[in-house]
């Protein structure tokens, strides 16, 4: 009997003090539907709007070097016990060890381990999130600026593991939180047309596609690079001779080579204009500022649409945009402006520019500067109805009349009555 | 604009010398058959409208036309008269304030005619103080759903002329204004309440609707400055059709 008690306390003891941690600690993360974000060099900053889903990973965070971070609050940690920080697409579980470590390995680690405090708050860098998701491969992470703009619709899970102290095979506890990414934003627009305004160039398209369709768009910009337009070109002309009846040639405004028209056959002249040079519109359009290195087009950056952005609707139910300025300076007339779009996801992606359009703003016709040029006399704003020639002393003369003969009348009845 | 100073001192003399004892303020409510007071109508106007911006002396060529056509733009409007008095045996008399709007645009083309993106715009709200006089003796004594009716007084337009890019400008003079006139019209009301009378004291019951009509007008409204202000010729003599409420 006293071996058989002495066996049962020998097993109570080991469960408690052998197996606590798997059945006590606990790994929770404060506020995780709204986690504070974090500047590279970890001040936090503001996030994007509630309609730009903000607790998630988009193009310009992942240029910025964002980091997320989480507070953990942990209880019933033992000593010597270890919490790594992973990542994986949403559904694996990196507890299990053949996850985390294996030729076929799913998750991929993205913080250093977690000191053993109650409290500790874990600096993620946005870039380790999305490190291993494709294109990438667990195994084969890229958090260099590389993975921004490669990383599309993606639901990753950050898992915060608690091993007990000897055993980093398989979790003891662990702690998930679900992180979207996406840095891909919508194709161009398709049917770009541009069209001159007075300052201005209108921009439209015909459709746009993408995730989610035009549903998952937010907006569209316009980018305008005045500059790099394709410049009109100096062309030589040949000299070119026609026959012309003799009548007909003595009042032609051409020029008349007189040497090379010597020729007269049955009453006509050969009649032959000089060559030289003529100024011509450049009918190709490019931008080597909306272009890549390699030929590919331009994401814009915040750093891109500070430089040419020209123009934007929100929404999505616009196919036109008007361009006015680029870089705080309005367009002039006259000056060749190459444009192109992109257009904006639910999750602030910008997506890659279309092809551009040039086009050349030019003044325009309008019913004021006609009724002023065939003599109008009209105009100069509201108040210049109280200038010379205004009726307004006399009518309010006239109106203080009525208004007495109608007070005058109104006391009459109602005395009658 | 003295002559018209003169016509207003005559109409104020009238309304303060003439024996007013069988004048009555508004129209006051009946108990058989049932009928609510009335003192007030509404009008809802829709109509043609043809700017008179071509005809402002001066001008040469058709700057208007050129710009817009001659087609008729639509007009909207609200009028509010307040029936200040009955005369016996004729009809309402009152102040009436009726403000409208009327809008065109055309899409503008370069210097070199060339297809652009720009488009201009003319927005006119013309508006009217008249005195109003319903000649509605016929319908309420006679029992004959017609009321003719006339209407004299002032008429006041505000315009702007307008580009994709604001208001317009030319030579540094804003596209702009207002312009003062007079206002003239004739016109003619069916009283709807003849076609169900069950009907037409229910409203009255119910929200103090006396009459119902439907109307056709022609009007004359001159904003041409009343000779002496530079005035963009933004009226128009036309027709106007409609609904009108007496409450």
């Amino acid at each position: 009997m006293r071996l058989l008690s002495a066996f049962v306390v020998f097993v109570a003891c080991l469960f408690v003090h052998v197996t606590p941690a798997f059945a006590q600690a606990t790994i929770n993360v404060a506020n995780e539907k709204s986690l504070p974000r974090l500047d590279k060099n970890g001040n936090q900053i503001a996030k994007r709007p509630l309609t730009l889903n903000p607790e998630a990973v988009n193009y310009q965070d992942c240029l910025d070097e964002q980091q997320i971070q989480f507070t953990l609050i942990m209880t019933g940690f033992e000593a010597n016990a270890v919490i790594q920080v992973w990542a994986a697409n949403g559904g694996v579980d990196c507890g299990q060890q053949i996850n985390r470590a294996s030729a076929n390995q799913l998750c991929w680690q993205v913080a250093p381990n977690v000191p053993l405090t109650q409290q500790v708050d874990v600096k993620v860098p946005v870039r380790n999130i999305m490190s291993g998701a494709s294109p990438f491969q667990a195994n084969k992470t890229d958090n260099t600026v590389n993975a921004c703009g490669k990383v599309d619709l993606t639901n990753l899970v950050v898992q915060f593991l608690y091993f007990s102290p000897g055993n980093t095979a398989a979790a003891a506890s662990k702690k998930d939180v679900p992180i979207v990414v996406d840095t891909v934003g919508p194709n161009p627009p398709t049917g770009l047309k541009a069209l001159p305004g007075d300052t201005r160039i209108q921009v439209s398209w015909d459709n746009i596609s993408g995730e989610g369709g035009v549903s998952a768009l937010t907006g569209v910009s316009a980018y305008c690079d005045p500059a790099q337009s394709a410049a009109p070109t100096t062309v030589t002309v040949d000299g070119s001779c026609t026959l012309v009846p003799n009548e007909a040639s003595t009042s032609t405004d051409a020029e008349v080579d007189g040497e090379a028209g010597t020729e007269e056959d049955a009453g006509f002249t050969e009649v032959c204009t000089d060559g030289g040079t003529q100024t011509v519109a450049g009918s190709d359009c490019s931008s080597p500022n909306f272009v890549n290195a390699d030929g590919t087009p331009v994401v814009p950056s915040a750093e891109f649409n500070a430089k040419y952005q020209c123009g934007s609707i929100t929404g999505n139910a616009g196919t036109t945009v008007v361009a006015t300025e680029v870089g705080g300076v309005p367009l002039t007339n006259g000056t060749r402006v190459a444009v192109a779009v992109a257009a904006t996801d639910a999750y602030g992606n910008v997506g890659r520019l279309s092809s551009p359009v040039c086009e050349t703003p030019e003044q325009t016709n309008d019913f004021w500067g006609g009724y002023r040029a065939a003599g109008g006399q009209a105009g100069g704003g509201f108040c210049a109805t109280s200038g010379p020639g205004s009726p307004a002393g006399s009518l309010a003369a006239l109106g203080m009349v009525v208004a007495a003969a109608l007070s005058m009348l109104r006391r009459k009845l109602e005395g009658r009555r | 604009m003295k002559r018209m100073l003169m016509a207003g001192a005559a109409i104020a003399g009238v309304f303060a010398a003439h024996d007013a004892s069988a004048l009555e303020l508004g129209t006051p409510a009946r108990e058989h058959p049932y009928a609510s007071s009335q003192n007030f109508a509404l009008e809802l106007r829709f109509g043609p409208y043809y700017p008179q911006i071509d005809e402002e002396p001066g001008l040469t060529g058709t700057p208007f036309k050129d710009a817009f056509g001659d087609k008729a733009r639509f007009y909207l409007g609200l009028e509010f008269d307040w029936q200040v008095l009955r005369i016996p045996y004729v009809g309402t008399i009152g102040p009436g304030l009726s403000v409208g709007t009327v809008s065109m645009s055309r899409q503008a083309v370069t210097k070199s005619g060339r297809e652009s993106g720009d488009e201009y715009t003319l927005h006119i709200y013309p508006m009217s103080l008249s005195a109003v006089l319903r000649a509605d003796t016929f319908w309420r004594g006679a029992g004959v759903p017609l009321v003719p009716y006339g209407k004299l007084g002032l008429g006041y337009g505000i315009w702007r002329a307008s580009t994709t890019g604001g208001t317009s400008e030319s030579n540094g003079v804003a596209g702009k204004g207002s312009s003062w006139g007079t206002n003239v019209a004739l016109g003619l009301a069916f009283a709807l309440d003849a076609l169900d009378r069950g009907a037409t004291r229910n409203m009255d019951n119910a929200i103090g609707i006396n009459n119902t009509y439907v109307y056709a007008e022609y009007y004359w409204l001159s904003l041409n400055g009343l000779g002496g202000q530079k005035a963009l010729h933004v009226g128009s003599a036309s027709w106007v059709a409609g609904l009108a409420f007496e409450f």
